[in-house]
């Protein structure tokens, strides 16, 4: 009996190792790929590396000192860019995707067709989201100020709307809203799809009026999905680079780039990988700072809404 | 009974609330359709009429345009990267991201498949900033400026893809496998005849958003393809027609519909996974 067991527990040893084996190639690829360079980037900051002959020269922390020595106000403007963004995303885009979600709630014909329709805009690519924007914005050529110069021919064409970096910077946030809408909108109607309908007609029938039953039973039941919505928004913002490289032209004055777009453009640049090394190990304390400010955040609030 | 619902009904079509909802709706779709309007008028225009008249229609509907920017922006060569980037790299991709699947499915009750799994999730959540080493890694292995770097790139295993199958996998009744081992299927059998179709939404859920995001990425190919001839369409449209000093937007458009069509059938064929595949991924 034991001697059986003993060889049954042996042949299960053994088809573990067999599909740990099995895996074994498809993680050495994968840990190349994505996780050795993850980790390559905190030592090679320290270095000068010149990336075509690869050679390699010890200079300690000599970049992390220019970054927050001669350059820190860029590297200033650069964190307060990306808290601009992530704010204005979170704020435009969540209440938009709120407000839109509760508006097509109901599953007819009509809703679905919108909400596929706003989902659309994702399937186009990057570049062709931000060369059709980058049209709309252009300062004398550009839809919107010759829409504008309908109403004030004095003022307008010829406003650039990259001028100023507040400004600019939620130019490339309604680029972004405009292009992934339709996640948020999916998200928080599946969540709205499990949230049980009969509760919120059991507390109608109560007595509590519909805006009611929206904001004490149904919103609270949401609010797993609203915060997950909340975390992918945040997170998404904090690492977005693409809309701000790809609008980026001649009329943009201000300095707009946030951590993303600015390590995009440096490696773009680089003849010393050095010093976006440490951008890059910079951008890396920045963006998990706050998602896990944010992380705790939430969970806090959830506890206190939940109980 | 049918009347009262009736009255109900109207009265909550006429209730203010959902009005201002409703029209939020179609303002938000007005939106939405302003800039791509434009870009389809624009690209019917001539430059003279561009600078003359910016926002109106155009005197004749010419396709000069779209010849040009065919032509001059080398969209067959590019197209033709594109579909063998973006197509060898999904198929490896997606046959990847089922067997890994598959054999981390088989071991999850072990300590080394839990950790082996929760290895690959954790580094979905942790802020990538490897651009740049990985960059240098692929010049080091002879991977940069060529098509078989970036197709063995695009292959690795998507952590988010072993993610949504596995969810899917783990659904699956473990008598079944066990039934399909005493009838004598292997594990590549029961892999590729039993289990796979069985998580086929899952899959296909998963295939679709790798497809946009290999087939649209501009930046990550701009870092890595140099040479003009290896240009993928995303990357050539960019390239070609937005110049440092002067933009042809009639000719940029005609190359961006031109391209984007493709897209949009694709979208309207499987619109039902698309959208299902952002829910899934809430589900997983």
């Amino acid at each position: 009996m034991t001697q059986d067991r003993k060889v049954k527990l042996k042949k299960k040893y053994n088809m573990v190792w067999k599909h740990v084996i099995w895996l074994l190639p498809f993680y050495g690829v994968w840990f190349l790929f994505s996780v050795y360079p993850q980790l390559e980037v905190f030592p090679m900051s320290l270095y000068e590396w010149n990336p075509v002959t690869n050679v390699k020269e010890y200079v300690g922390l000599h970049y992390y000192e220019m970054m927050f020595g001669l350059r820190l106000d860029s590297t200033l403007q650069n964190t307060w860019n990306t808290i601009l963004y992530v704010i204005y995303l979170l704020g435009i885009q969540s209440i938009l995707a709120m407000i839109l979600t509760v508006a097509l709630r109901r599953n007819t014909r009509h809703n679905r067709f919108f909400r596929a329709f706003f989902f659309m805009p994702m399937v186009f690519s990057g570049s062709m989201v931000c060369l059709t924007w980058s049209y709309m914005y252009d300062a004398n050529l550009g839809v919107i100020n010759n829409i504008l110069a309908l109403f004030n021919p004095e003022k307008y064409p010829g406003v650039s709307f990259f001028g100023i970096n507040a400004i600019a910077v939620l130019c490339a946030v309604i680029v972004h809203i405009w292009h992934n809408m339709g996640h948020p909108i999916t998200i928080l109607t599946s969540g709205f799809n499990t949230v049980e309908e009969d509760l919120a007609e059991a507390a109608q029938v109560d007595g509590a009026t519909k805006w009611q039953s929206f904001w004490k039973i149904e919103i609270p039941l949401m609010l797993p999905t609203i915060m997950r919505m909340v975390l992918l928004t945040i997170l998404t913002g904090a690492m977005a680079s693409s809309y701000q490289v790809l609008l980026g032209n001649l009329s943009a004055v201000a300095d707009y780039d946030t951590f993303g777009s600015l390590l995009y453009k440096s490696i773009l640049s680089a003849t010393d990988y050095g010093p976006v090394c440490a951008l890059s190990v910079c951008m890396f304390f920045v963006v998990g700072g706050i998602t896990l400010i944010q992380f705790v955040a939430l969970r806090k609030i959830e506890d206190k809404i939940l109980g | 009974m049918d009347k009262k619902n009736k009255k109900s009904k109207l009265k909550s079509v006429l209730n203010p609330l959902n009005l201002s909802g409703k029209a939020f709706v179609y303002v938000y779709a007005l939106i939405l359709i302003i800039p791509l309007t434009f870009a389809i008028i624009t690209a019917f225009k001539t430059r003279a009429e561009l600078t003359l008249n910016p926002i109106g229609f155009p005197e004749s509907f010419s396709f000069d345009n779209f010849v040009t920017a065919w032509i001059d922006g080398d969209l067959l060569n590019a197209t033709k990267n594109s579909v063998i980037i973006t197509g060898v790299s999904l198929l490896i991709q997606t046959a990847t991201i089922i067997f890994a699947t598959f054999h981390l499915d088989c071991i999850r009750d072990t300590k080394i498949g839990t950790f082996m799994y929760m290895l690959l999730i954790s580094s979905m959540f942790i802020p990538s900033v490897c651009a740049v080493t990985g960059l240098a890694l692929r010049r080091r292995l002879g991977l940069y400026n060529n098509l078989i770097g970036e197709i063995i790139c695009g292959s690795t295993l998507s952590a988010f893809g072993v993610f949504i199958v596995s969810g899917a996998v783990r659904s699956l009744p473990k008598e079944m496998r066990e039934a399909a081992q005493m009838d004598g299927a292997g594990d590549f059998y029961y892999m590729a005849k039993i289990m796979t179709p069985l998580v086929k939404p899952a899959i296909t859920t998963v295939a679709l958003l790798n497809f946009t995001s290999k087939w649209n990425d501009s930046l990550g190919a701009i870092l890595t393809l140099r040479d003009e001839k290896l240009w993928t369409i995303p990357m050539s449209l960019l390239l070609n027609f937005k110049g440092q000093y002067s933009v042809r937007h009639e000719i940029m458009f005609a190359g961006l519909i031109m391209t984007s069509i493709p897209l949009i059938i694709a979208y309207c064929v499987c619109q039902k996974h698309f959208v299902a595949a952002l829910t899934g991924s809430v589900k997983g």
